[in-house]
């Protein structure tokens, strides 16, 4: 499998920054303005993998259970509290609300796919969990930020509907129904369109890296299958379970919507 | 004349025409208290809505007159006053906690100024509503709509103004292209067909011009009384419908309402 995998050599890998050279280049000749934040980008983001290459590397070393599930619920945590920041309104439980969905959604595909699919024993081998979940956490962060920003938009700006329909007899569940519905559709219609189009207008990282990494691309797109379904799945439960603990967090069992408990952001 | 019927806020004792004062009251809020970001609209209010009662909801702009319609729908919480304590309400005898939520509202139904439609049929609208849970055993009546409508004075929301009126004309208009005012009367038909026991109606003519004006209180007066139904009888149960209405218009206030409550304190009458 190793057999023609090219390593990184620093060197090569400070031939590729010149590169940047050519977006700070073109910042300056047409006055973007962005010349700095590009540095700053591309210094923050080599930091950052090379970090959590340094980091993954002394976890798959260590092979201690508690390690290793430790950094995966850090990444969790992460990824839940990056949800939230992507939205523009705020509840008091939202930071606890999006971290339980993306860890209940995260987890049962990821462990689904490892001791279900895979068949790894033990189910959290990190040479297995890491990349999985990383790529899972990212998808369910997406979904969630969708549904959970598109959910209490809507209920601030479609309050009147909703509230006509409890002063008419709705209980809070039918008279959020359709804000529940819509936000989960604009949540799950990325996934879906991506998933329309693949391997035809994009290819997908996973497999491009396994390929690279000296596995036939007839392989390659099986594992890529896999995955994609995977991570379909985790975002869309993610999305559910934020809006539906949403729901809760924003009506109460008086079937009242209670509005004030959503405050914007600045 | 306006200022005798005005009561002072807090008063208990409102002078019913047609109950005597140890009747008990259909509705009633017990030492309500609202506030909104910090600041008290109202304190330890104490109303009371006799069974037929008309009753005038008064006070300057920001006295929280809403507010006090929403509370009263339980549509909003119920604030704690000054004091941490909370007030109550009451509907036919029991609780507002004994109560399920949407038979409540459907008993006594708050009609919001700016009545929300879907966008589709007037029809579709009034329909939609039978699709709740609450309303699974009833159904909707298109004839009885028509015949409510046929009673009244004008033709005044239909676009043929000629003095027939198509009044099927109006069900089938999409409900966006309705104006403010008639809007207004589409909401009003939408809560009636669920035969409510007490409205609470927030200036439910406000968009409109004196024609449908006169329309809307027609069509109300006739609920109130059982006209609609065709039972104008005064020992019928309809009788004991009653209303709490918000109006900046005091000579609609006094041709609709027997008494008065005011929000304003003391120095604002």
């Amino acid at each position: 499998m190793e057999t023609n995998y090219i390593f990184l050599t620093t060197g090569q890998l400070l031939i590729a920054s010149v590169l940047m050279a050519v977006n700070i280049g073109l910042s300056l000749i047409l006055k973007l303005g962005l010349a700095k934040q590009w540095s700053i980008g591309s210094l923050r983001m080599a930091g950052q993998l090379l970090l959590v290459g340094f980091l993954l590397d002394w976890v798959f070393a260590l092979n201690n259970t508690s390690w290793i599930l430790g950094v995966a619920l850090f990444m969790t945590t992460i990824a839940s509290i990056t949800a939230v920041g992507r939205t523009q309104k705020r509840f008091s439980t939202i930071y606890l609300n999006s971290f339980i969905s993306i860890l209940g959604a995260a987890f049962f595909v990821v462990f689904f796919a490892l001791s279900g699919i895979l068949q790894i024993d033990p189910w959290y081998s990190p040479q297995y969990l890491f990349p999985l979940l990383g790529m899972v956490l990212g998808n369910t962060l997406n979904g969630i930020s969708l549904a959970l920003e598109r959910f209490m938009d809507s209920l601030s700006v479609r309050r009147k509907e909703v509230e006509m329909l409890l002063s008419l007899g709705a209980t809070s569940w039918e008279a959020a129904h359709d804000l529940i519905r819509d936000a989960l559709r604009t949540s799950m219609i990325p996934t879906l369109n991506s998933m329309m189009v693949m391997g035809i207008v994009s290819l997908p990282g996973m497999m491009t890296g396994q390929i690279l990494a000296g596995v036939s691309p007839g392989e390659a797109v099986r594992y890529q299958i896999m995955m994609i379904f995977v991570i379909a799945s985790g975002a869309a439960l993610g999305a559910t379970l934020v809006v539906v603990l949403a729901f809760r967090a924003l009506f109460n069992s008086r079937h009242q919507l209670l509005l004030k408990r959503l405050r914007d952001l600045s | 004349m306006e200022k005798e019927k005005t009561n002072v806020m807090h008063s208990t004792d409102i002078p019913s025409r047609r109950t005597s004062q140890k009747s008990d009251p259909v509705l009633s809020g017990e030492n309500l208290s609202r506030q909104v970001s910090g600041n008290r609209i109202w304190s330890k209010i104490n109303i009371h809505l006799n069974p037929g009662e008309r009753l005038a909801l008064t006070g300057s702009s920001g006295s929280g007159k809403s507010l006090l319609l929403r509370t009263l729908a339980g549509l909003d919480v119920i604030d704690s006053g000054p004091s941490g304590e909370y007030g109550s309400i009451n509907f036919e005898g029991k609780s507002l906690h004994e109560w399920e939520m949407p038979q409540y509202r459907t008993k006594v139904s708050y009609i919001s100024q700016h009545p929300a439609f879907f966008d589709e049929t007037v029809e579709a609208n009034f329909k939609r509503v039978f699709h709740l849970k609450v309303h699974q055993n009833r159904q909707y009546d298109r004839e009885k709509i028509l015949a409510w409508l046929e009673q009244l004075p004008l033709p005044a929301i239909t676009t043929d103004n000629t003095g027939g009126g198509d009044y099927s004309e109006f069900l089938q208009r999409p409900a966006k292209d309705l104006s403010g005012g008639e809007a207004q009367i589409a909401a009003l038909l939408r809560v009636l067909q669920l035969e409510p026991q007490v409205l609470l109606l927030d200036e439910p003519t406000a968009s409109q011009d004196t024609e449908l004006t006169r329309f809307s209180e027609k069509l109300l007066e006739n609920w109130q009384t059982g006209l609609l139904e065709n039972q104008p009888d005064s020992s019928n149960a309809s009788i004991q419908r009653a209303w709490i209405w918000v109006s900046h218009n005091p000579e609609q206030l006094r041709r609709m309402c027997h008494n008065t409550f005011c929000l304003d304190t003391d120095n604002g009458n």
